[in-house]
């Protein structure tokens, strides 16, 4: 009997090593997150 | 770096660790935020919001599994929460699939298809059957799992995977009209 097994582990394996390139800005928007957080939190403000 | 000095060092919230943290494993991270996301400005911000959970979060690591693995579990909650809702069960496509209706693809209509061009048409697929098949198919989750994670019925979790697959193969056949 025929199953979609295949068809699922092809794309499985397609994916198994993807790994694009990541944009520096994501990194300097996570910082700039941190320290909106750390200031909140010196001036008491719930984040 | 060992791993564990990272960790201890993005305990003690160092900027250079958790720096380094992200530059080992932004990049198969963002691979996964593709996956789940509409598109790639989507995937980006899940991206940014699971990393600033990471390192809020990550005295909850306790040290025992894999650390990447841990990572990815917030990558995946973090997009799961960016589409949820409990919309699944009713969500509208262009045409009607049955849940039945389960065509089996032959291999040589898919094997030429590289990730680059399954993303596109994963990324097509609604917000339910995209969450559900990546859940499944690439992450390995049982339909109760995911009907706990999604907090959906573990029926609906397999009919949306069977309608996923269907709408994905009808796009691969409407790619190979379109090629001939």
């Amino acid at each position: 009997m025929k199953s979609n097994r295949p068809f699922d582990e092809h794309i499985k394996e397609q994916f198994g090593n993807y790994a694009p390139d990541v944009h520096p800005r994501i990194w300097e928007n996570i910082i700039a997150e941190k320290d909106k957080k750390k200031a909140c939190r010196f001036l008491g403000i719930d984040v | 770096m060992t791993e564990d000095e990272l960790i201890r060092g993005c305990l003690q919230e160092n900027a250079s660790c958790q720096k380094e943290v992200f530059n080992r494993f932004a990049s198969r991270m963002l691979g996964v935020c593709n996956r789940y996301a509409r598109n790639c400005a989507d995937a980006e911000d899940i991206l940014q919001d699971a990393f600033i959970k990471v390192f809020d979060k990550i005295h909850q690591f306790k040290f025992e599994g894999s650390f990447e693995g841990w990572i990815r579990k917030i990558v995946v909650n973090t997009a799961l929460k960016k589409y949820s809702l409990r919309r699944y069960e009713k969500e509208v496509v262009g045409y009607e699939i049955k849940d039945r209706d389960e065509s089996i693809m032959d291999p040589p209509a898919y094997a030429h298809l590289t990730e680059k061009d399954l993303l596109v048409l994963i990324n097509n697929l609604p917000d339910g059957y995209r969450l559900i098949f990546n859940l499944y198919v690439i992450e390995g989750y049982q339909h109760d799992e995911i009907a706990e994670m999604l907090g959906i019925q573990p029926g609906t979790s397999r009919s949306q995977l069977v309608k996923a697959r269907n709408m994905l193969q009808k796009q691969i056949l409407e790619l190979q009209k379109v090629a001939v």
